[in-house]
């Protein structure tokens, strides 16, 4: 008899993990319609790309994001992702921009007040997801139709191939472990590749996902965060044991398009469906989860 | 045999050790053991949705899918749109697709939605909700396709066949302009610019939600009651679109004067729509390029008429050195001569005759022409001859120099 209610205690115990695992602290905090991609760092403020070719931009405030100012992207292409690229001179941000008509790719700079400051052409393929790494100058690009990964150095040049995504189906966003010198990769089919830069090896992970809409690297945990499109959820891979978790699960989340690095350890996602921009909090979430199972112990070894 | 034997031992003495063991490792037994068996036993009692390959009519595509299991299990009766609801063909399982939640990913040409399952029969049974991903591949029209479904449990599956619909972004053949329209719009200038918009697709509304107006010639236009746009076009029906646009009368005109060929558009409007195909089609941006003639009003044409004849009536008065005094009745006469000239090359000109007015071959119905029209006609020969040495002149490759004869000068 004992033994069966410590059987339900442990059930209790277990129910408790996964139910904390599935809440999150979710603050919202703007409203961008149609927003496909964002990018930027608190201190600098943040840029979202939006599906009728508009960069927002937004600065910290005391209230929440403060917005700017915007400007449309400057040719007939239609923007796809965007990063935020801060060097010596000055901060710009890089669109990857795709034109149905003339069927011709392209990589743009833009100043923050919207000025083309650079392009490069990537021709027929069709540019995808991307990702800068400051320390080398080099922007990073996937191409959808061909799976191939470029890099463009900031200062000058034309791309050039890093390596073929070989397996992909459709390579959609990137993200960059700059310390590790790693690339991440989504695909259609909702399958992360690993690529190391200095090798070229390209590694299929086991984390798989419905539609990754969105990566972003987190340094600090060494963690992946991943905006799954068909699960409406936002998980937290660990890249030690490849197990993902899921850290965001909301109604409010109704199709998930972009993370940026929020302030104080939170991360902020972009809804395309629902037009807003949340605060997801990661600290409260570890901290909410553990106590309650701590509690669960507790409440266990008191009836006992 | 030995092995069996061996097995047989090992599991006795671990079925031993437990019972001789700490009660904590007991009790971490039973964690482990519900751990390692509970997700198994959910699973075997969840059922697994697969949706089959749908295969368009014509061959034109297909569209793939595959079915996540949502951690959600929302109990109670989702929010009844009956067109979705479907029970399978054993009775056993109930399936809902809840249309608002189909959500275009246009980056991969894919859409999601959510399905949800519930067992048949059962008042307080719970609906098991999917996640699901539709790659559609080829240049398909949207269509409501049929879809095969299965629900298995375990060895058991229950099949049905649903319509569902099925969205393409590569597909851009379903916003066309009306068939029946000219090549080229004429344009009333007292009248709002609106445009017949045909929906190609057999069995899906189009929203359009947005216009974007490019006018070639950006005097000559000016917005009218700017607002959203919200427009339904039902399945192989026409709308007319207002284009929140017109013409501004004067200025269309005036900027437009020279533009005097009957086939030759005055300005050309680049349209851009916005719209997407109803139950969560992908947004979509489809550009027409229309050239547009302006026309004028009928009291419009009078007054371009009846200056015309005035200044050709006036005109031979001063080459023909006559000093008599225009009177009442000269007007009168004038007036008349342009009218009716007017209303014979207009009629003409309805049965596609040619009227060809100083080796120009123009349009009567527009001002400027119908001014020229009635110049000629009140001027006679003497203004007529003189206007034609002056074009002449005027031409390239004509006598004396063209643009100096045009600022009415030379050497």
């Amino acid at each position: 008899m004992r033994s069966i209610q410590r059987f339900l205690m442990s059930l209790a115990i277990l129910s408790g993990v996964t139910a904390a695992g599935q809440q999150a602290d979710l603050r919202l905090v703007l409203k961008v319609p149609d927003a496909v991609a964002v990018d930027g760092l608190p201190e600098v403020g943040y840029y979202v790309l939006t599906a009728n070719n508009v960069v927002y931009r937004y600065a910290r405030a005391d209230s929440g994001l403060q917005f700017v100012g915007r400007f449309s992207l400057q040719t007939s292409a239609t923007g796809i992702d965007l990063t935020f690229a801060r060097d010596n001179r000055q901060d710009t941000v890089v669109v990857t921009e795709w034109d149905d008509k003339l069927h011709l790719g392209f990589v743009n700079r833009y100043s923050p007040e919207g000025k083309l400051i650079g392009s490069w052409p990537t021709l027929r393929h069709i540019p995808t997801g991307i990702d800068y790494d400051p320390t080398s100058h080099l922007v990073y690009f996937a191409t959808a139709d061909s799976n191939e990964l470029y890099a463009a150095d900031l200062h000058g040049g034309s791309p050039h191939q890093v390596c073929e995504i070989r397996g992909a189906v459709q390579i959609g966003p990137i993200a960059l472990d700059i310390d590790r010198h790693l690339i991440y990769a989504a695909d259609r089919e909702g399958a992360l590749f690993l690529i190391d830069l200095q090798s070229k090896k390209v590694t299929r992970l086991s984390s798989s996902f419905g539609l990754a809409s969105a990566l972003r690297f987190d340094g600090k945990n060494r963690k992946l965060y991943v905006a799954d499109n068909v699960q409406k959820k936002i998980y937290a891979v660990d890249l030690s044991t490849q197990t993902n978790r899921v850290i965001v699960d909301s109604e409010q989340i109704a199709s998930p398009s972009g993370l940026a690095p929020g302030p104080e350890n939170t991360l902020l996602v972009t809804d395309r469906k629902s037009g807003s921009v949340y605060l997801a909090k990661l600290e409260a979430l570890g901290t909410s989860q553990a106590s309650s199972v701590r509690q669960a112990r507790r409440k266990a070894v008191n009836q006992r | 045999m030995r092995s069996l034997q061996t097995f047989a031992q090992s599991g006795i003495v671990s079925v031993h050790v437990l019972r001789k063991a700490h009660q904590r490792v007991r009790h971490m037994f039973w964690c482990l053991s519900f751990a390692i068996m509970f997700p198994v036993a959910m699973v075997a009692q969840t059922p697994t949705l697969i949706l089959d390959t749908a295969s368009i009519p014509g061959n034109t595509g297909q569209v793939s899918f595959k079915a996540f299991l949502s951690t959600t299990v929302r109990p109670g009766t989702p929010t009844s749109q009956e067109q979705y609801l479907y029970e399978t063909d054993d009775h056993k399982y109930v399936i809902f697709i809840d249309p608002n939640t189909i959500t275009p990913v246009p980056r991969y040409n894919a859409f999601t939605f959510v399905a949800s399952v519930k067992s048949q029969g059962q008042s307080n049974a719970s609906w098991y909700v999917y996640n699901v991903r539709a790659e559609p591949v080829g240049k398909f029209a949207d269509v409501l396709a049929d879809v095969h479904f299965r629900v298995q449990v375990g060895s058991q599956e229950s099949v049905r066949t649903l319509k569902l619909p099925v969205h393409n972004a590569a597909y851009d053949g379903d916003l066309l302009r009306k068939k029946e329209d000219p090549a080229i719009l004429n344009i009333k200038m007292s009248e709002d610019l609106a445009i017949s918009f045909q929906n190609s697709l057999e069995d899906m509304d189009l929203h359009l939600t947005g216009i974007k107006v490019r006018r070639g010639c950006a005097a000559c236009w000016e917005d009218s009651k700017p607002g959203p746009v919200d427009i339904s076009i039902r399945p192989s029906r026409t709308v007319e679109v207002p284009l929140q646009v017109k013409p501004k009368p004067l200025r269309a005109m005036l900027s437009t004067a020279f533009i005097l060929k009957k086939d030759s558009p005055q300005d050309t409007l680049s349209v851009t729509v916005l719209y997407n195909v109803d139950q969560g089609g992908t947004p979509k941006e489809k550009q027409f390029d229309i050239p547009v003639r302006f026309t004028p009003s009928i009291w419009q044409l009078l007054i371009a008429v009846i200056m015309g004849g005035l200044v050709g009536a006036i005109l031979k008065r001063v080459l023909d050195h006559e000093i008599t005094k225009i009177t009442w009745g000269l007007l009168g006469k004038v007036i008349l001569l342009s009218v009716v000239g007017e209303f014979l090359a207009v009629f003409a000109a309805s049965f596609d005759s040619k009227l060809i007015v100083l080796s120009f071959d123009l349009d009567p119905r527009q001002a400027i022409p119908a001014a020229v029209l009635a110049f000629t006609i009140t001027g006679g020969p003497t203004v007529t001859k003189w206007a034609a040495t002056i074009i002449q002149r005027a031409k390239p490759g004509g006598k004396g120099d063209g643009a100096a004869a045009a600022a009415g000068g030379g050497d």
